[in-house]
């Protein structure tokens, strides 16, 4: 039985962050108690049939006291862009929360973020905290302006960070060897999430898991058009980044198909 | 709504998901009672599982979707033992959706006719374009006209053919669907399409989709009402419904049913809703 609803959820806070980045504040109440880090609500945008399918965007915060969930994202095509300019007040079509989460693993937590990948990485980080798991979080993005949520997780985790426009890429900063007992985290860009996964078989790491990103189609996996190719023994088969994922084993993911 | 009797299959209202559009039915019984559908169309399935196409599978384009999923689907016998048990409770009927060789079909078909629920047998007569501009015209009607043939030889249920827009032409397809002893055409399939990045360069891991959503609408609404005026055969409409208006459409240019597809996306509640209103 899948914990997924529909809910209508009122803008409560939407700010600018940096320019094309935004921090979306919802109170939807029953999605927020019901939220895991990793998972995503599917938002519809627009008012019609154009853009014509819905946006899957990470939990980067999920309050079940308050009944608000908060999203981070980035301007990036029609359906962003109508979504940067939905006002305070206003009500969105939310399905969710979707998706399979990550799992609150111990007894060390090292989480590496690339830009946006902070968001579902943000959630882990307290809920980890909370179960008493020591947390590293390692993240990188272009420039300083642009690593955001800093105060929450340096609250929660030992925070190193790398910006790009100071030379440096967050794989610059991670350590050549971990501790068995660690489990990796990944979010962000592909390109970066392959390294990830090469440096953290070489890591001598005990395994970890990333989550990824696809276009979608219903978001409730009827429809395969999210499929991600994974590594099944000597088999490559496509799995569902909505239900299957968002969130794999890291050694599963085919980067390469 | 009314009771209707299309393609030999008795339904409890006119509007039918698109085959592919709602998986094998769980998925979106969080978001609306299947029961209310008039039948519940399953996705394409193959007789040996099919991985499906290299990502990325999806692009957005104005009012519509590029898709090339590459019928990934887990195969008939997967559906058989396990899929099927999901649609214990649903009432209405289930229209499996099937492709493959005339051998395949057969196969397939005499498994899927010993399931109660199963009303219909629908023979996807798909088809890649390269595939198609291979084999020409002529061999693709022979072979559209062997794969319904199969399945009608192999159960006791009625056969409907889904009609791929694109190859050769709709009229003359449905014409061979009827000789072979197919009961109903669902028109259509999506539109052979494409979308390229600046570069040139698809979109899609594949270099071809299918085009679907409301930006389809009005060219399969004319392929209705030619195969309707030209075949003797019932029609189910299909191709970007999103309004009850569509589905007025559809049934004003001769369709005997409407499925909805890309829509159910959007808005998961689209068959309630356009039952509602209609």
């Amino acid at each position: 039985m899948s914990d997924r609803t529909r809910e209508y959820a009122v803008v409560e806070r939407h700010r600018t962050l940096q320019p094309s980045y935004y921090e979306l504040r919802l109170r939807a109440p029953v999605i927020a108690g019901r939220s895991r880090p990793g998972q995503f609500v599917f938002i519809r945008v627009g008012e019609g049939f154009d853009p014509l399918l819905r946006r899957p965007i990470s939990i980067c915060d999920a309050d079940a006291v308050a009944g608000t969930i908060t999203l981070l994202y980035q301007a990036v095509g029609r359906g962003t862009d109508w979504l940067s300019h939905v006002p305070e007040g206003a009500q969105l079509d939310l399905m969710g929360p979707i998706g399979t989460p990550f799992p609150v693993e111990g007894p060390r937590a090292v989480l590496v973020a690339g830009g946006l990948g902070i968001a579902p990485l943000a959630l882990l980080t307290r809920q980890l905290r909370e179960a008493g798991i020591p947390v590293d979080v390692y993240y990188g993005a272009r420039d300083e302006a642009h690593l955001f949520c800093r105060d929450e997780l340096v609250e929660c985790a030992a925070l190193h960070t790398a910006a790009e426009s100071l030379g440096q890429t967050v794989l610059d900063i991670l350590p050549e060897r971990l501790a068995r007992e660690t489990t990796v985290y990944a979010c962000g860009p592909l390109a970066l999430l392959a390294a990830v996964q090469d440096w953290a078989s070489r890591s001598g790491c005990g395994g970890g898991y990333v989550s990824l990103e696809e276009r979608m189609a219903c978001g409730i996996g009827a429809c395969s058009g999210c499929g991600f190719p994974m590594n099944s023994g000597r088999r490559r088969l496509f799995k569902k980044v909505c239900v299957d994922g968002p969130v794999f084993p890291l050694e599963e993911v085919a980067f390469d198909g | 709504m009314d009771k209707c009797v299309v393609g030999g299959v008795e339904l409890q209202n006119p509007l039918l998901n698109a085959a592919g559009t709602m998986g094998f039915g769980p998925s979106y019984a969080d978001y609306i009672d299947l029961n209310l559908l008039g039948g519940l169309t399953t996705r394409t399935m193959t007789c040996r599982p099919r991985g499906g196409a290299p990502r990325p599978r999806l692009w957005e384009t104005r009012a519509g979707a590029l898709n090339r999923v590459g019928l990934q689907n887990p195969g008939y016998e997967k559906f058989v033992s396990t899929f099927y048990k999901g649609l214990a409770g649903l009432r209405v009927p289930v229209i499996a959706s099937i492709t493959g060789t005339e051998e395949e079909i057969g196969l397939m078909t005499r498994a899927l006719c010993a399931l109660e629920r199963v009303k219909a047998i629908e023979v996807n007569l798909y088809c890649e374009p390269e595939e198609y501009y291979d084999m020409g015209r002529e061999a693709y009607l022979e072979r559209c006209r062997r794969q319904v043939a199969a399945a009608v030889a192999a159960g006791d249920r009625p056969v409907w053919a889904k009609l791929l827009p694109m190859a050769g032409d709709v009229v003359e397809t449905a014409a061979v669907v009827r000789a072979a002893g197919g009961r109903c055409v669902v028109c259509a399939n999506s539109y052979w399409a494409m979308a390229l990045d600046s570069a040139g360069k698809s979109r899609l891991g594949s270099p071809t989709g299918g085009l679907t959503g409301p930006a389809i609408k009005p060219i399969s609404l004319f392929l209705v009402q030619q195969v309707s005026q030209r075949v003797d055969i019932d029609v189910v409409g299909c191709g970007g419904v999103v309004t009850a208006d569509d589905v007025r459409e559809y049934l004003a240019a001769g369709a005997k049913a409407v499925a909805v597809g890309t829509a159910n996306f959007t808005e998961p509640e689209t068959i309630r809703q356009l039952i509602e209103s209609l």
